[in-house]
């Protein structure tokens, strides 16, 4: 499937476009790719389009996902205070009375106090008593679900906690939550998983995917219903979001994202195991789109090489060339952002004009209708300055999120690493190797063919044929890159995810597989 | 035939920087040309291929494939001699030969003519890669092709490849049906281990499948049995020549022949099998011409009749010692490594393990009250390899401190080294238990995996109760990521979210290790030559986990000790994946069983002895 542009796209003086100051990267990739967005909550993000679709009965449509689409968010207020407003104080009420009354009451009247982003009408949680049998019990409880946070770790912020999407009862909205308002926050759902969405529902895939995605959205597991039952009966108050913007109908990593998607959720893997590869290729997907992109609006192939090194003892060639080509591949999108602001002089109106001023006006004009972007405060006099403020500008703003895509998320999904050395390279986790194996591999392979289906899909490399496929007429040291094909090989069996037969003849595997 | 041409056509079996060995043509060139009859003996999957070329019914074409060195062009030449094929023929050099069976008339049968094609080296008929298909050979694999899927066919197949190349070659025909039908087929049979699919006249018999230890069995007869060692003995001259008293090659001949010596080396290639490391024909024959004919100090570290006095004459003869060649000690590291058969049992690490018994033994044994019996017994009286002058020497040395320092202790360490591996095949069976011999191995399980669990399955014997329960210990321990000692109940559990946590502390099922009525159990059984552990959910549900000595001993060793997560990943995500079996075996066993008016949550915890608590949550919907 070739790329094709979308025909919906957010006129000039549209509220997003407006108030980005700049409409670039968001134009020919999308608004947008967000660096600061990890896997986990682009995933959460998505889920959380998908379930108001689903609701809607319009998952994954097309019609749909045109430009102006939208979708219902959740708050789930009652469930976030219990879950996550100082978490100390269940367990600490819970020890301090053996009497599970009394712990209830004196929870009770502390929660119902101190609840954020609910007006007092709405602050009770009286029902909660009902509903289990000690407070002991629903401590343990809370406790359980605490272990099952995504990233745990890194998010501080009480709002900005989540927990693992067991079903719809525990999917909510990114909020900064005031005393009694909340409001929508961009910093951990920048969008990148609306795009997802949005790339998924236009491949040629979605109506598979949409008798499939449910499986992940089941409300019947007696975790949803738990968590459910966390909540009290009134529904959540759901707010409406829009904005987000992907401006190709069709493009050949959707495809890939969908078709990889499909894989994963036709395995039989039991419970959510089947999540955190979810995640994975959700990320992974956004990784080779904005690349992908990248090198079509530089005019050169589509799949790009990414050399991959399995970690080896000491450096060597394989990471040498692994380093620079993710040097390489991570200013592709700089470079392409250039080469679309040279797209301003083919502009008839460039060049025209008596006199600076008037030709400065014109190509104030030209960036502007372009690019909707203007100097601030007026200061530059000459015509040929105002490109090269565009041009600063554009880096600037360039370099502090969507130039760092490339890095974070490759680091997001445990491509790309430092492993070992100082500098960045695509060394592949264990995790993400076997999302690869479970997403591409049919029941079994030979090893030579899925080096090369790898090669061929996503453009990585591991083996010395796919190595030289990818720099044609270049003399690239073969054993090296032999050693580094051998070395996958003893991964992917320690994982269990190769049966060598003989010296001769090794079968990927996929355990997973229907 | 002279002494001293057997030996050195012995050599030619052995690890010779030469690739002589390497084909089964050559020997028997050099076979024909000095009358030294080949160390030969009928390989065990011979009446097998040939019962499917017999006249009373052809069974279709046969595919030969194994690892290098396994004997398929070999078999394929026995296979074509009892075919009455032309000895001339064979002798020649095409790897593709044709040969007609004229099948017999029999009841309600016409006699006919089968064009039999065979291929015995199928690596050296396929046009190399990046070059085309001759279009006759192209018309003679897809005749193969059919000839798969033909009832009684006309003409049959046999082919010898190993299974790279033969995949390799069915992928590089072109894509039409009846090519990918049987690139289906083959594969199917090769990765799924089958001798025959229904549908397909076709028989692949993988030689790699064989068991190793058999293998053992019938080379070291051939070896022992062969003329040639008769042809020494009637030849010896004086004591320090070839075959004399003194001689290392005489001495490892006889060792080699000893039933101790030969049941534990047996032992160390059935515990390859199990580890699913296949030790080929021609390996075997590089490790026994080895441990008879090894010295560090010759040329090419295997010696020639000459070698002998000179090397007696020198006192070097504990350089021979045949229980360092076993394990490839008189060759070079770089040599070493590059020969499977002293990679595998380099994976032991024999010499390298030991106890602090053993190695009192062997460093204070001489002067100590109650283990000199013992060091005499097993040390001193081996007047070969045992506690010779050197090694007192260096060992005094050791004990005492020396001034070359570092120097004079790595030359005893490396002398312990050697004689910790002798002790691995002097400890008679008696003695085992009492200086843990196992322990001399980094398998410490493997003697009891042996006996208690090989032994007994092929017997028809229940394995030990106790040892089962400790290997659901061991497996408990790894489901749960706690510390648990529960070893009557097989506990599944997962974290909220996932199955594959490392600490999951939801209790999703006890499946009792007693059989229960409901067809709940779980037992050690013999599946195809190999141990499994099954775990029955019901009675129809079942689930198989493969019992290699590796995961024997990982299991083991987590039930008895910690948690040496960093012991074996590769074994961690073996037991991982197969809860997550266990998992969606569950999901579909318990899915009616749910109540619709009340949740239930099982909480695990362990108490202070290690037993597993279970605590019951319920809410109310």
């Amino acid at each position: 499937m070739s790329l094709a542009p979308t025909l919906k796209s957010p006129q000039l003086n549209d509220g997003e476009s407006a108030s980005e100051g700049m409409w670039i990267e968001e134009q020919f990739w999308g608004h947008r790719l967000y660096d600061g967005q990890s896997p986990w909550l682009t995933f959460l993000e998505f889920i959380g389009v998908a379930h108001s679709a689903q609701e809607a009965g319009q998952l994954f449509d097309f019609e749909q996902s045109q430009y102006l689409s939208t979708y219902s968010a959740l708050s789930r207020l009652h469930l976030r205070n219990i879950l996550f407003l100082d978490e100390q104080r269940i367990v600490h009420t819970a020890k301090t009375y053996g009497d599970s009354d009394t712990a209830w009451s004196h929870w009770l009247e502390w929660i119902e106090r101190n609840a954020k982003g609910l007006d007092p009408a709405k602050r009770k949680f009286g029902y909660l008593r009902t509903r289990f049998d000690s407070f002991h019990d629903f401590a343990a409880l809370i406790r359980a679900l605490r272990s099952c946070v995504v990233e745990g770790d890194t998010n501080k912020r009480w709002s900005s906690r989540f927990i693992f999407p067991f079903g719809p009862a525990a999917l909510f909205e990114d909020l900064a939550i005031k005393d009694e308002s909340f409001s929508r926050e961009y910093i951990n759902f920048g969008r990148s998983g609306e795009l997802l969405y949005l790339m998924l529902a236009r491949s040629s895939l979605r109506t598979e995917l949409t008798e499939l995605l449910p499986r992940v959205l089941v409300a019947q597991n007696k975790w949803n219903h738990l968590v459910q039952r966390l909540q009290p009966d009134t529904t959540s108050p759901v707010s409406p979001r829009s904005g987000a913007f992907l401006p190709y109908d069709a493009h050949p990593v959707f495809e890939i994202l969908a078709a990889d998607w499909l894989a994963l959720l036709r395995l039989r893997l039991p419970g959510f195991d089947v999540v955190p590869h979810l995640v994975t290729s959700g990320a992974f997907g956004l990784l080779l789109y904005q690349l992908h992109t990248s090198a079509h609006l530089l005019g050169m192939p589509m799949v790009r090489p990414i050399i991959c090194e399995v970690v080896a003892p000491k450096k060597g060639l394989v990471r040498e060339l692994s380093t620079e080509c993710f040097e390489e591949n991570s200013v592709l999108s700089f470079d392409a952002m250039n080469c679309v602001i040279e797209r301003v002089t083919l502009d008839p109106r460039w060049e025209q004009g008596a006199g600076p001023v008037e030709k400065l006006s014109n190509r104030r004009a030209v960036i502007a209708d372009m690019f909707r972007w203007s100097d601030k405060n007026p200061s530059v006099s000459d015509p040929d300055e105002l490109l090269r403020m565009f041009r600063s500008a554009a880096r600037t703003r360039h370099q502090r999120h969507f130039g760092q895509v490339h890095r974070t998320f490759g680091r997001g999904v445990g491509l790309v690493s430092r492993r070992g050395t100082n500098r960045f390279r695509y060394a592949p986790t264990d995790h993400f190797l076997k999302f690869l194996v479970l997403a591409t591999v049919d029941k079994r392979v030979e090893f030579g063919e899925f080096l090369e289906k790898l090669y061929r899909r996503y453009g990585l490399i591991f083996g010395e044929r796919e190595a030289h496929a990818a720099k044609p007429g270049e003399a690239i040291d073969k054993k090296p890159f032999q050693q580094n094909a051998l070395r996958l090989e003893q991964r992917l069996s320690s994982l269990g995810l190769l049966k060598r037969l003989s010296d001769a003849c090794a079968y990927v595997e996929n355990p997973y597989a229907e | 035939m002279r002494a001293d041409q057997w030996i050195s056509f012995l050599r030619q079996y052995g690890p010779i920087p030469t690739k002589d060995n390497l084909y089964d043509e050559n020997l028997q060139r050099r076979s024909r040309k000095t009358g030294i009859q080949q160390i030969l003996f009928k390989h065990p999957y011979e009446d097998r291929v040939q019962r499917c070329f017999d006249d009373s019914g052809i069974l279709g074409s046969v595919i030969l494939t194994g690892t290098a060195g396994d004997g398929k062009t070999f078999l394929c030449g026995r296979i074509w001699a009892a075919l009455n094929g032309s000895p001339e023929v064979w002798a020649g050099q095409d790897s593709y030969l044709q040969h007609s069976l004229l099948l017999p008339a029999l009841a309600g049968r016409n006699a006919r003519t089968v064009q039999l094609h065979v291929f015995r080296d199928l690596s050296a008929w396929v046009p190399p890669q990046g070059s085309p298909w001759p279009s006759e050979k192209l018309d003679l694999m897809r005749r193969f092709c059919l000839s798969m899927f033909d009832v009684e066919p006309n003409e049959v197949f046999l082919l010898a490849a190993n299974d790279g190349q033969l995949a390799e070659t069915l992928r590089r025909l072109p894509d039409e049906d009846v090519v990918v039908r049987s690139r289906r087929t083959v594969e199917e049979m090769l990765v799924a281990g089958r001798e025959q699919l229904e549908g397909a006249s076709l028989h692949l018999f993988n030689l790699s499948r064989g068991s190793s230890a058999e293998l053992f069995d019938l080379a070291l007869n051939a070896l022992l049995s062969h003329p040639g060692w008769d042809q020494c003995r009637s030849e010896i001259e004086a004591p320090e020549q070839l075959f004399g008293d003194q001689c290392p090659i005489r001495r490892n001949y006889e060792l080699l022949a000893e039933p101790l010596i030969r049941k534990r080396l047996r032992a160390l290639l059935e515990l390859c099998d199990q580890n699913g490391l296949h030790v080929p024909v021609r390996q075997l024959l590089i490790l026994l011409s080895n441990a008879v004919l090894g010295h560090r100090g010759v040329k090419e570290q295997l010696m020639q009749a000459s070698d002998v006095p000179k090397v007696i004459a020198k006192g070097d003869r504990h350089l021979a010692s045949l229980y360092s060649n076993i394990f490839g000690g008189n060759l070079p590291e770089s040599r070493r490594n590059s020969i499977a058969i002293f990679e595998y049992l380099e994976r032991f690490q024999i010499g390298q393990e030991t106890t602090n018994r053993v190695d009192n033994i062997l460093i204070f044994g001489e002067s100590h009250e109650h283990l000199q019996a013992q060091f005499d017994r097993l040390v001193r009286s081996d007047p070969f390899y045992g506690a010779d002058v050197a090694y007192t020497a260096a060992k005094q040395e050791y004990i005492e401190g020396s001034t070359d320092g570092a120097d004079s202790s790595a030359r005893f360490l490396s002398m312990l080294v050697a004689q910790r591996r002798a002790l691995f095949f002097k400890v008679p069976d008696e003695e085992i238990d009492q200086i843990r011999l196992w322990d001399l191995t980094v398998f410490r399980y493997g003697g009891e995996y042996l006996d208690q669990v090989l032994s007994s399955l092929s017997q028809g014997k229940t394995v030990r109760r106790g040892l089962l329960g400790r290997l659901v210990r061991g497996m408990n321990r790894i489901f749960t990521g706690m510390l648990l000692s529960s070893e009557h109940e097989l506990l599944i559990a997962s974290s909220a979210s996932l199955s594959q946590a490392r600490v999951s502390r939801f209790l999703e099922a006890r499946i009792q290790v007693a059989p229960q009525f409901t067809g709940e159990r779980v037992e050690i059984l013999m599946l195809e030559r190999h141990p499994v552990l099954r775990v029955g959910l019901s009675r129809e549900m079942k689930a198989d986990f493969r019992l290699t000595l590796t995961r024997f001993e990982y299991l083991s060793r987590v039930a008895e000790g910690a948690m040496p997560s960093s012991f074996s990943k590769e074994c961690f995500e073996d037991v991982m994946a197969f809860k997550s079996q266990l998992m969606r075996l569950l999901q579909a066993r318990n899915q009616e069983a749910q109540r619709s008016d009340e949740l239930t949550f099982s909480t695990l915890e362990v108490d202070g002895s290690g037993n597993a608590r279970e605590k019951q949550i319920v809410v109310q919907l």
